[in-house]
């Protein structure tokens, strides 16, 4: 019977979190106080997920990436405030830092969580292997 | 500002908006496709031939079915988000578009290229994109790869050192354009530079021009567009985000697949 409600209760999880990727899909991906939010690219294989984040004129040496309740919070300052006089509709734009939070995966090892700086890509490369069953 | 158009064709619930005279000569020989896709590859490579070559807005493409009610605003004239370009020369058109293509849209807007195409007497088609590739982190030159709607083609990429692609899928606007225009007997040829999926690859985009400079004769100079790649991954990372969405749709994840019929 536990067995059965904690099925009950993981799915439940997993369809609040569809529901919150569905809403971060319509989300502005900057803030007018200068945060960026970049771009993640995440892929799953049979050992490991992999997570890319593009982190476009960033300070890679300023990167910081902690886990809280189960999410990648991932933070990163530019190499400069970059200015942009318009963007979209607006004027006078200007961004400093790069932030985002990426899910873990339950069986994601992060124990084991290697990361990669790529200094010309300007792209990082997190590993977390699956945990052995 | 552009004001009205000489001429709007309607193809299948499409219009496409004419603001110059397609059949003075010289017509274009060529119309470069730049629609977003994977690494935006098509897009940034579009967009920076427009702005480097000097290109003017000669069209635009537009649907009261298939597109969302959306305007997009460049110098004070709102226009639709799919848009053509024709350098002074008159040699090229390029279509380009700053907004993903819906999945329905793609069949009729492909159908709409080919025969728009056909109607103003265009020879070639050419498709610039990115094939995603799952190590493009370890890639410092992107690979061409190339495809067509016929074999003679072959003779315009014979000096490019490309690599043909000879099995696999391939998935959106680009794959429908290029199997219609083998059965219409049109000439579409795609360069596909190996690309990051979803996130925008500017060095992808930068190799792929140098191989269309080199195919149809221009003179495009693509340092610029490597020293400005960090900011345009900034600035289009919405458009990515979009198209990521589109593209998942569209099942893009075929082109990681092995088809069943491969020997």
């Amino acid at each position: 019977m536990e067995e059965f409600f904690e099925r009950i209760r993981r799915r439940m999880k997993e369809l609040i979190d569809e529901l919150s990727e569905e809403f971060e899909r319509t989300s502005i991906m900057w803030t007018p106080d200068g945060i960026l939010e970049p771009l993640v690219s995440f892929n799953e294989y049979p050992d490991k997920y992999e997570v890319i984040v593009d982190l476009p004129y960033a300070d890679l040496n300023a990167l910081s990436i902690t886990i809280k309740h189960g999410k990648l919070i991932i933070e990163c300052s530019l190499r400069r405030e970059i200015r942009f006089e318009r963007w979209g509709a607006y004027r006078e734009v200007k961004f400093h830092r790069y932030r985002t939070m990426v899910k873990i995966p339950d069986d994601a090892d992060i124990d084991n969580m290697a990361v990669e700086k790529d200094e010309y890509k300007r792209v990082i490369r997190i590993i977390l292997p699956k945990k052995r069953i | 500002m552009i004001g009205r158009p000489r001429r709007s064709l309607t193809y299948e619930r499409l219009v496409i908006h004419e603001y110059y005279d397609p059949y003075t000569e010289p017509t274009p020989k060529y119309l470069i496709l730049g629609l977003p896709d994977a690494g935006l590859v098509g897009s940034i490579a579009s967009r920076y031939l427009v702005i480097q070559q000097g290109l003017k807005l000669v069209g635009e493409i537009d649907s009261p079915v298939y597109f969302p009610p959306v305007s997009v605003v460049h110098r004070w004239t709102p226009m639709s988000p799919i848009q053509l370009y024709m350098d002074n020369d008159r040699r090229y058109l390029v279509l380009l578009s700053e907004a993903p293509i819906p999945v329905n849209a793609i069949y009729p807007l492909a159908y709409a290229i080919l025969e728009y195409s056909r109607e103003i007497g265009v020879e070639t088609l050419i498709s610039l994109s990115g094939i995603a590739v799952p190590n493009r982190l370890q890639i410092s030159k992107p690979k061409i790869y190339w495809l067509a709607s016929n074999d003679k083609l072959a003779e315009m990429v014979k000096d490019l050192d490309l690599k043909k692609l000879d099995e696999g899928f391939i998935v959106g606007p680009y794959a429908v354009i290029l199997k219609e225009a083998r059965r219409r007997g049109l000439n579409n040829i795609v360069l596909f530079a190996e690309s990051f999926l979803d996130l925008p690859d500017p060095e992808s985009a930068a190799e792929v021009l140098v191989k269309l400079s080199k195919m149809i004769n221009i003179d495009v100079n693509v340092q610029k567009l490597l020293e400005e790649a960090e900011i345009l991954k900034i600035q289009t990372r919405e458009l990515m985000k979009q198209t990521k969405k589109a593209m998942s749709e569209m099942r893009k994840g075929y082109e990681m697949q092995m088809p069943l019929m491969y020997q």
